[in-house]
């Protein structure tokens, strides 16, 4: 990441040697100097046959000598922090500072080279992170992209469905029509039937009514076949009597006699005629007894009558199913235009997928011109090139550069508004 | 009859994203990846009611495919609109200039889409 900007110059007045510094050097100063004003004490016999008088100069030298390592490996110290002048002087010409420059600064002058080669080498080894890296962001892209495709396939296969089942009820609406015209005919011509059949009953009683009026005539008829045989037995008897009284009378009785056997024979006739008619009377009752057997009839007009109220409530169900399937064919009309509307807004959110690749290509041409610019950085120092004054100036640079790539480029704004720099999302010229 | 629209993007979500919802819409479609393959469709035949393009593409850019095609014959009033992710006011001036009919930064809905053609393509 690209460090805040801090002021550079701080970093050339840090204290050369600190307090601790000094605190511990004092320390081992003191020390040694215990040790030789002991070692002087216990060596005292010693010392005076060895140096005599000098005794005294001697212990002073000793202490004198200890000052001047002190001092000594105060400046070591002040030699490690020492930094090279050319660059102090690349930290101060640095617009803004860097404080990743200070914080890997080595700290010790005899490891300065081979902190060099550890900074050449991290920037080596950030190289191959970075490429690492870009090769998975890359992976990404082409994830997310054949992600997209297969979604916007997805989301076309649920939108032709969607287009094929208001299709088919179209359709279906349309022959449910057709359907409809015929089946109203056909009720129609069944309803007429059914008042027919519904009549019938009331025709039969009717009619019923008549053959039992003709059975009583019959009956009246049977009467007079009675009259008949009367009249004929009368008519005999008559006969009978002119053949005695012709008999009576000699040959002036011949003619009434023959007259006579011919009333018989009349009589008998009269006779036998009235016997058929009286049987076939007597059938012809027998007849409109069984035909006013009305039970298995009236049976059958119930049956009939309730096969047309059956119809009847079929139509009455055709219609209600149709008026359903009407609003049906509305409901999921209805239904497959908001789909297609969440459709359209899903296949233009999609398009992030090209807005975010775009961004992920942006950040990956940034780095790989950070990366030239490590590399540029780990040459110079290892040759000690003048050249890396210039290295903060084009790192502060980039990041201009890149932050103006990026604001040339639109915000994903949620309105009408892109959000980059208040310019309109859409613009007719 | 249908209007036909020819979509010049290099990036094939944005392509087939803008083309299912075109198409959804009853609009047909022509596809092209960069403005090279755009121009050779417009020599080659293809006569679109109308033009959207991206800016950054390969071979040939948004920007140069406006003006290319604006010098070609019978082109030179049908309407172009950008559709990119770039929004500064320099490139919308430049792109006006060159002959496009509309700017509009992506990522745009579908609704939105559909809206803006119809304005360019009035009875669309």
């Amino acid at each position: 990441m690209w460090p805040k900007n801090k002021v550079g110059s701080e970093a050339t007045d840090l204290p050369v040697i600190t307090g601790k510094d000094v605190r511990w050097v004092t320390y081992a100063a003191l020390a040694m100097l215990a040790v030789v004003g002991v070692a002087a004490t216990l060596c005292q016999g010693y010392l005076d046959q060895l140096l005599g008088n000098r005794k005294d100069i001697a212990i002073l030298a000793a202490a004198a000598l200890i000052l001047i390592a002190c001092d000594a490996s105060l400046m070591r110290i002040a030699g490690l922090k020492q930094k090279p002048q050319h660059l102090d002087e690349a930290i101060d010409d640095a617009p803004k500072g860097n404080e990743a420059l200070e914080s890997s600064w080595p700290t010790q002058t005899d490891d300065y080279q081979s902190g060099i080669a550890v900074v050449a080498d991290v920037v080596e080894r950030h190289l191959c992170l970075d490429e690492a890296m870009d090769i998975q962001l890359k992976k990404v892209m082409e994830e997310t992209e054949s992600a997209a495709i297969m979604l916007i396939t997805e989301v076309r296969t649920l939108n032709d469905a969607a287009n094929t089942l208001v299709s088919y009820l179209h359709s279906s609406h349309s022959t449910a029509g057709d359907m409809e015209t015929v089946i109203g005919e056909s009720v129609t011509f069944i309803s007429e039937i059914g008042n027919f059949v519904r009549g019938l009953p009331e025709r039969i009683h009717q009619d019923m009514a008549i053959i039992r009026e003709a059975g009583k005539e019959i009956d009246e008829l049977g009467k007079l076949v009675e009259d008949i045989k009367s009249i004929s037995r009368q008519t005999n008897l008559l006969a009978i009597n002119a053949s005695i009284e012709a008999a009576h009378a000699g040959k002036f009785g011949r003619g009434i006699s023959v007259v006579a056997a011919e009333v018989r024979k009349l009589s008998e006739r009269s006779d036998k005629t009235a016997a058929m008619i009286e049987e076939g009377l007597a059938s012809a009752q027998d007849a409109m007894q069984n035909g006013l057997k009305f039970n298995f009839l009236a049976e059958s007009v119930r049956d009939a009558a309730k096969m047309v109220e059956s119809i009847r409530s079929l139509q009455e169900n055709y219609e209600d199913m149709r008026q359903y399937y009407k609003t049906l064919f509305g409901v999921v009309t209805e239904h497959n235009t908001r789909l297609a509307t969440e459709i359209a807004e899903i296949l233009g959110q999609i398009q992030f997928q090209d807005v975010v690749r775009q961004r992920i290509e942006r950040i990956g041409f940034a780095t790989a011109s950070r990366n030239d610019l490590f590399v540029e950085l780990s040459r110079t120092l290892i040759e000690a090139d003048s050249g890396l004054a210039d290295v903060p100036e084009k790192m502060h640079r980039l990041l201009e550069d890149y932050q103006a790539e990026e604001a040339r480029h639109g915000m994903a704004g949620d309105g009408d508004e892109a959000e980059a720099d208040g310019l309109p999302q859409f613009e007719l010229f | 009859m249908a209007k036909t629209i020819l979509i010049v993007d290099d990036s094939a979500t944005m392509l087939m994203s803008v083309k299912s919802n075109l198409e959804i819409a009853g609009f047909t479609v022509e596809t092209a990846e960069d403005g090279v393959k755009a121009l050779t469709k417009l020599k080659g035949g293809v006569k679109p009611d109308l033009i959207i393009t991206d800016i950054n593409m390969p071979n040939m850019n948004g920007i140069e495919l406006i003006q290319n095609t604006r010098a070609l014959t019978g082109f030179r009033f049908m309407p172009i609109l950008v559709l990119t992710t770039e929004s500064q006011q320099a490139r919308r001036d430049e792109a006006k200039k060159l002959g496009a009919t509309g700017w509009l930064v992506k990522p745009v809905g579908g609704a939105d889409l559909l809206k803006v053609i119809k304005q360019v393509l009035p009875g669309a």
